[in-house]
């Protein structure tokens, strides 16, 4: 982690962050209602979790956020930003991030080459996210052949390079060891550092107790609560909320 | 047994003595053959991806069209080029029948719906696996067609190939618009029917194997290239 913290004194961006409203989002998909009339508002930059038991709707609402699904109804509004604009800003990781069938290398590269960087800003922004990311050594190798922690560490280098304004991630470390998920979040933490704003998903109670600020919680597509990260696992208002922590 | 293993000797000694007719019949074959397949998969690679991914009025209908065009009897198809290019025909003026050209028009007809038709499908599977992905990095439309086109090209190779197959076993149509004419638009196939014709079976078979041998080497160096493709 050490090349982190030296290339986070090194680049310095300046980021506006963007408050987010979610106003009353709805979203069927396959006439199966996901998210029922969900509404709230963040208007600093903490990283912000989405947490729920199976079902709850938090990869949909993750989604959604991400302008990946249309909503059904209601709206979600990033600052004073268009919907094209905020397009440009963000970034996603999946659960199961999927890769090109190319080298490591060539992975990051067609991030950028799709949003037209130059030759110089290519090379330059690549060598930076396979240092940052530790996975200079395996630029050359093919993204299928790489373990699990690797290809998130690749996910995580491709939303690097795009310098988003917001990174969406959807349990990003789901299955993976030990010392691959404190990898992660470390990144997750130096990119949040970058003032981007994060927003994940975690069935992981300590990783969202340890990354982030404030909590969405869900229930079967309801929003039952949004609080303080401290508030919500000292002393949560909800029964649901209570049960669900009692289980975990 | 005596029969085949005469053809066998007989394909051999045409070929090692480099039979000048036969080279002019085998250049001409793969000329229009594999000018047909560039041409189809070039026009139908596209608009296959492109039928795959774009919403349009009437997608539906021309999906079924393509997929019922991809048996298409060769002849009729022949017998529709004929009548374009013939002199009382829309094209006549062009003066393209019995030629090379009118030969690749008919063969690039023949195999464009199997492109069109298999490029749809695969470029339609991949696509609900890799959208979400590629709509999240970024990627406009034109953008996720040319990347899905490819992270399928192990498939899309093979799909050239089926086109390359179906254009180098085809008779009826080229026969029809290119006539047989002997130093101008015979090529193996026809060459074949028209031996067969005439009882010179040996030197028919012979052709056969030569022309089954040429569909290996090409399917082989198809499979080089699709090894290499996924070591890189």
């Amino acid at each position: 982690m050490k090349n982190i913290n030296k290339k986070e004194n090194n680049t310095k961006h300046q980021k506006n962050f963007l408050p987010l409203s979610v106003n009353k989002v709805s979203l069927i998909i396959n006439e199966k209602k996901l998210l029922k009339e969900i509404s709230f508002n963040v208007k600093k930059n903490n990283i912000l979790s989405i947490v729920g038991p199976n079902g709850s709707g938090k990869t949909s609402l993750l989604k959604a956020l991400h302008g990946i699904y249309k909503l059904s109804s209601g709206s979600i509004s990033w600052g004073d930003c268009s919907i094209n604009e905020i397009k440009k800003m963000q970034a996603m990781i999946f659960q199961n991030p999927l890769l090109l069938k190319r080298s490591v290398k060539d992975n990051i590269t067609y991030v950028l080459k799709i949003r037209n960087n130059t030759k110089s800003e290519i090379l330059n922004k690549t060598n930076e996210a396979l240092n940052l990311c530790n996975i200079n050594e395996l630029q050359n190798q093919q993204a299928h052949t790489l373990s699990g922690g690797e290809k998130q560490k690749l996910a995580i280098a491709r939303a690097w390079v795009l310098d988003p304004n917001i990174l969406f991630l959807d349990e990003p470390t789901l299955n993976l060891d030990p010392p691959s998920v404190y990898e992660i979040e470390e990144l997750i933490i130096n990119m949040h550092a970058k003032n981007t704003f994060v927003i994940f998903s975690s069935h992981d109670l300590r990783q969202v107790r340890k990354l982030s600020k404030e909590i969405v919680f869900l229930y079967d597509g309801k929003l039952i609560e949004k609080t303080k990260s401290k508030k919500f696992f000292e002393s949560a208002e909800s029964d649901l909320a209570k049960s669900f922590l009692q289980t975990r | 047994m005596s029969f085949l293993s005469d053809a066998i000797v007989s394909a051999v000694y045409l070929i090692a003595n480099l039979d000048r007719d036969l080279i002019e019949i085998i250049s001409l074959s793969l000329t229009i053959t594999l000018s047909a397949t560039l041409f189809a998969s070039v026009i139908g690679i596209i608009l296959g991806s492109a039928v795959a991914l774009y919403n349009f009025p009437g997608r539906n209908v021309f999906t079924l069209l393509i997929n019922t065009f991809m048996g298409f009897p060769p002849v009729v198809l022949g017998l529709f080029v004929y009548l374009l290019l013939s002199r009382s025909g829309p094209l006549g003026m062009l003066g393209l029948l019995y030629t090379p050209t009118a030969m690749i028009i008919a063969q690039t007809l023949l195999i464009l719906p199997i492109i069109i038709a298999l490029t749809r499908q695969t470029i339609f599977e991949v696509n609900k696996e890799y959208n979400e992905q590629l709509r999240s990095l970024g990627a406009e439309k034109f953008q996720i067609m040319k990347t899905l086109i490819w992270e399928s090209r192990l498939t899309v190779m093979t799909i050239i190939l089926a086109g390359y197959g179906r254009a180098n076993a085809e008779v009826g149509a080229v026969m029809i618009v290119g006539g047989n004419i002997n130093h101008a638009t015979r090529v193996m196939t026809t060459t074949i029917a028209h031996e067969t014709s005439k009882g010179n079976l040996i030197l028919a078979l012979s052709l056969g194997i030569i022309l089954i041998l040429i569909a290996f080497f090409i399917n082989f160096a198809m499979q080089k290239i699709e090894s290499i493709s996924e070591q890189r």
